[in-house]
């Protein structure tokens, strides 16, 4: 500023002086000592803390952060360094220290020793600043966390269950609902799953897991759930409970292509809908349709359960037919994306076909799809011996001799049996419970018609995600096909399947 | 030689004594410790007077002297004054004067030809130093400290200035004094340098904080290690001699 304002500066030089205590030439300093003579005058790390204890959880390679909070840390991460010096920092400012720099000096990842070099500053003797570093060793204590012990004492230890049931005599909709919880990730916090009688159940650790488990089943079909708590343990002096939670999931029997027999009074409130009606699609309202009318209706899952009837025959039952002669009634209609053709059509039973002449004349909503020749499957209701309560409740009702609900694609499948298919599904891990007997046939049987009826009907696979199969080849054989040819999986609606690990590759199919 | 004492467990031996080449005037206390540690160096050579100043006993940095004169500040009781002019020889003058500043060896470092002194010191009072002093007055300031008297200690031989004078103002100020100077330290690192000792031309007295070190560089530069006060007057003696031959 002077040199500047053009005044004359005397150029000062810094002189030298002795060190008072060893007499070296040096520059003078606040406390007028060389810095080794300070440094064994003053050790600022005098009351600094070199060895502390850190408590550590083994099992899932967490520390605790008092009170009782586990944080997981990785060794030499910035994490655990700030970790580290937090439990320092009030110890630096109790004795007036800064820290200036840290870091990690390696050790040894299996010698329980963690060690950090930490430079501190600190104003000694009128002003002069002195820095030093010096190490500082953690011991961790290895002590498992609460969560860990709970699982050590007790590997499945669970404290929500939900038991999911529907008791019907097929497990189709347990198929299709395995393949949506896998789309939705649904079940990721499960840690147990149990294929059961009628059923499955899942087992959660948590009972908001639970809940949140629940409520998904709910938004995908029609269903009725009570839960309940046991009280495992409890400690009044602290109100502290311990309860087991257990959620009770009725999904309702009414399937998909289930013939039903509405009962006056929902017959009456739906608008005299039926009463003989079938249920198109199942979401979390059920989709009936009167295959003489055309009329529909959708019922939820409320309205459901306050009057729950049963089916009166139900897909299992279906009986193939051939189609002789047909002939349209109406003009294409369109009902909830699907479009209905009434038609009058002359069917006969594959059964009979060659012994006898039974013929039947019938009235039916597949008139679009069904052509002289076909094969439909349907419900035999003239052979059909019913004992059903609402049947009987309406007294002049003509029962049809045949309700048809699909086309039938068997013939044509016959050539492709024994092929694997272009597409594939994942499953969930599900355990078996010892006590149920599982007709391994009939499951792999239902699982085959579940397949089929994916590859038939576009809107069922809207939902799930299907996954190329790596092991198929098609055949060039396969293209040659005469007239209409059997529905199969364009091949755009596939997902190739992401393999990045063994582990892994279950997580990735949920997220897509 | 120098000598390392205390004053009351006080290492600032500087603040409770005033010695010159003269005489030597050190502040009452508890114990005779410091006044006799004075009388074994002194006793036969220079009056050893016990007084106040202004009822204090920090008289070394409320009064500045050599062997010419003492002034004293305004605080000085007559009863003071008296005493020192009763007990001094007669060629001191003592003279009392009427300062604002009147921590005067704060403000006035001297030895026995010139004067260094506070920069805002009254003009009257500057006379006064040349006149009852007998020396030159220079206004300065030593390391950017006004306060003189504290941060340096000469004698006619030699002198300490505070350890952060830079080597042109050492140059600047061995020219105004016309002895040897040096930047040190005093009672373990104090840059306090008049607070710490007391000087004149052939002995010193010091903290007892000061180490070896400092007081080696403080008997080189007052050149302590031949001075007795014979030696003096052998020296003028031979310049006598010199003359007369």
């Amino acid at each position: 500023m002077a040199g500047e304002s053009g005044m004359f500066m005397v150029q000062q030089t810094i002189g030298s002086v002795l060190c008072c205590k060893c007499g070296i030439p040096m520059q003078p300093n606040a406390a007028n000592m060389c810095v080794k003579c300070l440094r064994s005058e003053v050790d600022i790390t005098e009351g600094l803390l070199k060895r502390l204890m850190i408590v550590h959880c083994p099992e899932c390679e967490s520390y605790l952060q008092p009170p009782r909070t586990w944080i997981k840390l990785q060794l030499e991460s910035k994490e655990l360094l700030t970790f580290c010096l937090k439990k320092l920092q009030k110890n630096l400012n109790s004795n007036k220290v800064r820290m200036i720099h840290a870091e990690f000096i390696w050790t040894e990842p299996h010698s329980k020793r963690i060690k950090v070099k930490v430079k501190v500053q600190k104003e000694v003797m009128n002003g002069a600043i002195l820095e030093q570093t010096y190490p500082i060793e953690y011991v961790q204590q290895d002590h498992m966390c609460e969560s860990c012990s709970r699982v050590q004492a007790n590997p499945d230890q669970w404290v929500a269950a939900v038991q999911l049931r529907q008791h019907v005599s097929h497990r189709r909709t347990f198929f299709y609902l395995e393949q949506l919880i896998l789309k939705h990730g649904a079940a990721a916090s499960a840690i147990r799953i149990t294929q059961m009688d009628q059923g499955i159940d899942f087992f959660f650790s948590n009972r908001s897991h639970g809940i949140k488990f629940v409520d998904f089943v709910g938004k995908v079909t029609p269903v009725r759930s009570r839960n309940d708590k046991q009280l495992v343990s409890h400690d009044t002096k602290s109100n502290n409970y311990n309860y087991k939670f257990t959620f009770s999931v009725e999904i309702c029997p009414i399937c998909r292509e289930d013939l039903i027999c509405l009962p006056p009074k929902v017959a009456v409130s739906l608008g005299n809908l039926g009463p003989l009606v079938i249920c198109t699609k199942v979401t979390n309202s059920i989709a009936l349709l009167d295959p003489f009318t055309l009329r529909h209706c959708f019922l939820d899952a409320e309205q459901y359960w306050r009057t729950s009837f049963r089916s009166l025959l139900t897909s299992r039952q279906l009986v193939e037919y051939i189609v002789l002669d047909i002939e349209a009634v109406s003009s294409e209609v369109n009902i909830g994306g699907t479009k209905y053709v009434l038609a009058d059509a002359q069917v006969a039973r594959v059964s009979d076909f060659g012994k006898n002449d039974t013929m039947f004349s019938i009235r039916t909503h597949l008139g679009h799809l069904l052509n002289p020749g076909d094969y439909a499957l349907g419900y035999d209701l003239y052979g059909a011996n019913n004992n059903d309560d609402e049947l009987e409740k309406y007294r002049g009702l003509v029962i049809p001799e045949a309700i048809l609900i699909k086309k039938s694609f068997e013939e044509k499948r016959q050539k492709k049996r024994g092929k694997p298919r272009s597409w594939k599904l994942k499953s969930l891990n599900m355990e078996v419970d010892d006590k149920v007997k599982v007709d391994e046939e009939k499951m792999n049987s239902e699982y085959e018609q579940f397949l089929k009826d994916l590859e038939e009907n576009p809107e069922l696979r809207f939902n799930i995600s299907l996954y190329r199969n790596r092991e198929y080849q098609p055949s060039e054989m396969a293209s040659v096909t005469d007239g209409e040819e059997v529905p199969s999986v364009p091949l755009d609606e596939l997902l190739a399947d992401l393999d990045l690990s063994e582990a892994g590759s279950d997580d990735d199919s949920m997220a897509e | 030689m120098a000598t390392r004492l205390q004053f009351e467990n006080s290492c600032e031996v500087g603040v409770f004594s005033k010695l010159t080449n003269a005489y030597c005037l050190v502040a009452i206390g508890g114990s005779e410790n410091f006044y006799s540690t004075f009388e074994a160096e002194l006793a036969d050579v220079i009056p050893i007077v016990k007084t106040s100043i202004g009822g204090t006993r920090i008289i070394g940095r409320l009064c500045v002297g050599n062997k010419n004169g003492l002034l004293l500040p305004h605080t000085t009781t007559d009863q003071e004054l008296q005493h020192l002019r009763n007990s001094l020889p007669d060629q001191v003058v003592v003279q009392r004067i009427d300062e604002r500043l009147s921590a005067l060896g704060n403000c006035i470092a001297c030895n026995d030809h010139v004067a260094l002194t506070h920069t805002d010191l009254d003009r009257e009072t500057e006379e006064m130093i040349a006149d009852v002093l007998g020396v030159e007055v220079f206004r300065q300031t030593i390391a950017g400290n006004i306060l003189v008297g504290s941060y340096c200690a000469f004698s006619n031989r030699g002198g300490l200035v505070h350890p952060h004078t830079s080597i042109e103002d050492l140059d600047e100020l061995s020219t105004l004094l016309q002895v040897p100077l040096v930047a040190g330290t005093v009672n373990r690192g104090s840059e306090v340098i008049a607070a710490g000792m007391t000087v004149n031309d052939w002995t010193a007295f010091c903290g007892s904080d000061t180490t070896a070190t400092e007081l080696s560089v403080i008997e080189s530069v007052f050149k302590l290690r031949e001075a007795q006060p014979s030696a003096i007057v052998d020296e003028m003696r031979k310049s006598l001699i010199d003359s007369y031959v």
